[in-house]
């Protein structure tokens, strides 16, 4: 699985650090680290949650394209 | 953060997960380590250490495979606050005591392997524990303090 950089982008383009993102998610700051790592796969629940927050659709997120090797 | 209904820890489904893997690898080193302590005590009919030792060394075998799996991997949130943070200063301290124990008891001259492995063993465990939780939590502070939301993004 390889880094999800579009959430980091659109997480900076938000000025939002982990931590914010994570409180706003309701999750822990490194489970947010871990998906933008591509260390771990989320659920479709949580994947939809970052996108609400991070104002993007599922596919700008999470589509075949968001994964950098 | 939602707290789940039935325990005092908060819902992510990632640390959920990686509660389980730990528990998991837990209870399989318990299974091995006792596996190989019957084959080496009764197969092999060897002691190297007596029985209460090589009890301990199971349970802490399995304990330490559970804390360092639960402390790497961010397992539970507040890890690093209130009584989370408490728990293994205690353990530490514990560790410590246990340590200072034997090397007290070396020096009168009572301190046999057979006898004293499972508190030499059980002092081991416990600084582990504790010396692991504290490379973790610097760590994490560090990430958590440097980190810039438009850095590094490549």
């Amino acid at each position: 699985m390889g880094r999800n950089i579009p959430i980091k982008v659109a997480r900076a383009e938000r000025d939002m650090t982990q931590k914010q993102l994570a409180e706003a998610v309701g999750v822990s700051r490194q489970t947010i680290n871990a998906i933008e790592q591509g260390e771990y796969n989320p659920t479709i629940k949580l994947c939809r949650t970052i996108c609400k927050v991070l104002g993007k659709t599922l596919d700008e997120l999470f589509g075949e394209e968001s994964e950098a090797k | 953060m939602k707290r789940h209904w039935n325990c005092n820890v908060f819902y992510d489904e990632r640390q959920a997960i990686e509660r389980g893997r730990a528990f998991r690898n837990g209870y399989l080193t318990l299974a091995l380590t006792m596996l190989a302590c019957f084959l080496i005590r009764d197969c092999f009919e060897w002691n190297p250490i007596d029985d209460y030792s090589m009890f301990l060394f199971c349970i802490w075998t399995s304990l330490v495979v559970v804390s360092v799996n639960l402390i790497l991997n961010n397992a539970y949130d507040g890890i690093y606050e209130g009584r989370n943070a408490l728990a293994v200063w205690i353990m530490g301290f514990a560790g410590m005591v246990c340590l200072v124990g034997e090397a007290v008891h070396g020096v009168k001259g009572k301190f046999t392997l057979y006898n004293d492995f499972g508190t030499l063993f059980s002092g081991i465990g416990l600084i582990t524990i504790f010396a692991v939780y504290m490379v973790k939590r610097s760590h994490d502070v560090k990430q958590e303090k440097t980190e810039n939301p438009n850095e590094n993004i490549s």
